[in-house]
């Protein structure tokens, strides 16, 4: 008798261990993978919740940048009380990977699916996000700027994304340097030290000659390389044929030539810590600037506020570009649909959504409602312009770069590889101060060539 | 009757006695097949279509294999970079870790010199190649404020950036990681080797060099072969320390021109990255699989003929 019992008890723990070992977490419990948000922690699009009962409803978005994301949720919960807005901050170096493992399991797809301008190639691809022109959304692309739309689109022409920000970029400065070394702080009279590449080149050789060593006109060779390739854009990736010479020669030679000529550049990888040191420490003159760089790069890389007020902005030579930036999009089997898209509707199609972010992030939106009128929220004042001395380089950047902007190149199955490449050739352009044009195209052709064996890279 | 149902009862508890050994694997068989044998045969399974996790899979047959063994050079390239890595690592983490083994073997105190030897094997890999990004980075990194302070060099060097740097750089990440365990491991052998050999052999005149070389090394031939087989097996899976090496920096994934890309960082890169193709990375990986099974049949092949 014993025996059995032992037996039996022996059997019981055996099967409870299986199921405890196989049983999937109830999703209520699941903790948060990555910095969830609020209170809450269930990160999974949660299909708890019926609207129809007045029950709320989990809307869950990845992103990052929790300061807009906690603007967000802040404003979603006053705006919509039957929404509980979640995020999860997932860094966009591990994005693509994230979204593709939730995808292949069918678990913990977002519902709101933001894009970085060098993913959305690959994620437009994947076929997951709603076709938002298309019945019940029905949005008239006719709200945005023309220069956006090929960012948005994916390969069968469908608005798939709305943009978080408009893009255009110029040059910001620091007035105290620009004084210092040239006399000048006001836009117009900075403008006129680098209105042309030739100006620019003057400009940094006779920074060289007053300042010397340890100051210089941009933070390195890669951003010099980032400004260029932007501002020359155009198509160049027809079906499987991608035209790398013809379209990087042109930024490739304009940027050995204010190299060789010796205009004194940085030597800072983008984004490393010396690159982001720049912004205090008055060793650069100019910065890459759209509207975003403000809170992601000035405030977030001087804590103290050493240089409010000391920030000015104008226009790069050659024009202005775009310059990064995320967008969103609904996925395609998330349960609440209605929901996200009321969300999209509210922050990327409405003046009033939108005003709280200009406000208090310093982005501005892609859709042109949000500037017409006298009473248009771009003439007001935002969070950041104390930073530039009271200049609203958000209506600057509008007046000065927006309007008439060159638009993005169409994505394609290899935006991605071809993006990443060249920040691998602007790398090399940095650290080899001897590389030519030539060189840095084969280099570039080559990687990207090995990549995609079946494309033809020329 | 009575008789009878006696035979029967002992028949069933025979029944049952075969039966509790099957009930009590019974979890770990289940475990297995779900966790381990189903996802091998269904990687193997995906490895004839063309699926990124989303779309409908497409059966493309031996595609995947035929286009990474005829058209992705950069297959090949990773391939020769991880049997590079590997033929070069392992003669000298094996070497190095037997001569550690032979001078701390007759030492009384030799504890603290073996944790020590022994730590990085213990390091997580991903650890391993944050402190070597951070040692070798060109800005901050002391291996350049060193050699600039003893003016070795007058201008900082991109370690990681130079293709050949970026090679060796692995290949230390290797030895150093790997050396203290091959210690450990012999260690381990030297204690069993009788010390009679030896006496006799002193007897008949033998020096240090010669008990090392005729008695030693000979007597830890086991520990070797397994030490070297299981290094290139490990080796063939080589990725978290190099790919850690290029964490958050601009270059391409795998290196200044490929030149640390391994075969392990090929398939991460194929399956996870911006094309998804879940299906070729699974053909790698299985083409890797045969790989290491050829090696570790032919190594163990020729050393069973030595034997």
């Amino acid at each position: 008798m014993k025996k059995s019992i032992a037996k039996l008890l022996a059997l019981v723990m055996a099967v409870s261990f299986l199921l405890c070992a196989c049983a999937q977490p109830n999703a209520d419990d699941q903790p948060g993978q990555e910095s969830p948000s609020g209170s809450q922690t269930t990160l999974a699009p949660s299909d708890a919740g019926n609207p129809d009962n007045g029950e709320k409803v989990t809307i869950v978005e990845w992103s990052q940048g929790e300061k807009i994301l906690k603007l967000k949720q802040e404003i979603i919960a006053e705006k919509f009380p039957n929404i509980d807005y979640q995020y999860v901050l997932v860094n966009n170096n591990d994005y693509l990977t994230k979204l593709q493992s939730a995808l292949a399991t069918g678990t913990d797809v977002p519902d709101i699916i933001t894009v970085e301008i060098t993913n959305r190639g690959a994620v437009f691809d994947l076929d997951i996000l709603e076709n938002l022109e298309a019945a019940p959304y029905n949005y008239d692309r006719n709200e945005l700027f023309d220069a956006v739309i090929p960012a948005l689109t994916n390969s069968r022409g469908e608005l798939v994304s709305l943009d978080n920000q408009f893009c255009p970029s110029g040059f910001a400065y620091n007035r105290e340097l620009t004084k210092k070394y040239f006399g000048v702080e006001e836009p117009d009279d900075v403008f006129a030290l680098v209105k042309d590449w030739d100006s620019f080149i003057a400009t940094g050789l006779k920074l060289k000659e007053v300042a010397g060593d340890g100051v210089y006109m941009m933070q390195g060779m890669f951003d010099l390389l980032e400004l260029l390739v932007g501002q020359s854009t155009h198509e160049f990736i027809d079906g499987d044929t991608i035209d790398v010479t013809g379209r990087y020669r042109e930024a490739f030679e304009m940027a050995c030539k204010i190299r060789d000529a010796g205009v004194p550049l940085g030597n800072n990888e983008k984004n490393s810590t010396t690159w982001n040191a720049a912004y205090t420490d008055g060793s650069v003159l100019f910065f890459n600037h759209a509207s975003w760089s403000t809170n992601s790069c000035i405030a977030s890389n001087d804590k103290e506020q050493t240089t409010m007020g000391q920030w000015g902005f104008c226009m790069a030579p050659g024009g202005g570009w775009m310059n990064g930036g995320t967008s969103i999009g609904i996925y395609k089997d998330s349960p609440h649909k209605d929901e996200v898209w009321q969300i999209i509707q509210y922050f990327q199609g409405s003046v009033e959504g939108y005003e709280a972010i200009y406000d208090r992030i310093g982005w501005i939106p892609s859709f042109e409602a949000f500037y017409e009128g006298d009473d248009a929220p771009i003439n007001n004042d935002f969070l950041y312009s104390n930073w530039f001395g009271g200049q609203n380089i958000c209506k600057y950047i509008y007046d000065n770069i927006g309007v008439g902007i060159a638009p993005y190149e169409s994505l394609s199955t290899y935006s991605t590889v071809v993006t990443e490449c060249f920040k691998d050739t602007a790398l090399q352009f940095l650290i080899n101060p001897q590389m030519t044009a030539d060189e840095g195209l084969r280099y570039m052709i080559q990687s990207i060539q090995m990549q995609e064996p079946n494309a033809t890279v020329k | 009757m009575k008789k009878n149902n006696a035979i029967t009862l002992r028949g069933r508890k025979m029944q049952m006695g075969r039966v509790w050994p099957y009930l009590f694997v019974l979890p770990y068989l289940l475990c297995y097949f779900l966790f381990n044998l189903f996802p091998m045969l269904y990687s193997f399974y995906i490895s004839f279509f063309d699926w990124n996790g989303v779309s409908p899979k497409t059966l493309v047959g031996m595609q995947n294999y035929v286009d990474l063994l005829t058209k992705d050079s950069l297959f090949w390239k990773s391939l020769t970079n991880t049997l590079a890595m590997v033929a070069i690592s392992i003669p000298v983490q094996v070497g190095l870790g037997l001569l550690a083994a032979a001078l701390l073997f007759p030492m009384k105190h030799k504890r603290a010199m073996e944790s020590i030897m022994f730590l990085p094997y213990i390091i997580a890999p991903i650890a391993i190649g944050a402190i070597f990004a951070n040692m070798f980075d060109w800005q901050f990194g002391y291996i350049n404020e060193v050699l600039s302070h003893l003016q070795v060099i007058s201008e900082k060097v991109y370690w990681l950036q130079d293709e050949r740097w970026a090679f060796a750089i692995v290949v230390i990440m290797q030895i150093w990681r790997h050396m203290g365990y091959c210690m450990i491991i012999y260690l381990a052998g030297m204690t069993s080797i009788s010390s009679e050999i030896y006496e006799a052999a002193k007897i008949d005149g033998a020096n240090s060099v010669q008990l090392f070389w005729h008695i030693t090394v000979p007597q830890l031939r086991p520990m070797t072969v397994f030490l070297v087989l299981t290094s290139i097996i490990n080796g063939l899976q080589l990725y978290e320390m190099p790919a850690q090496l290029y964490a958050g920096s601009s270059a391409a994934s795998g290196g200044p021109q490929f030149s640390v890309l391994t075969v392990i960082w090929k398939f991460i890169n194929d399956a996870f990255g911006p094309k998804m193709r879940l299906g070729y990375g699974a053909a790698l990986c299985y083409i890797l699989f045969v790989i290491i099974v050829a090696f570790s049949m032919v190594f163990k092949k020729l050393t069973a003929e030595e034997d």
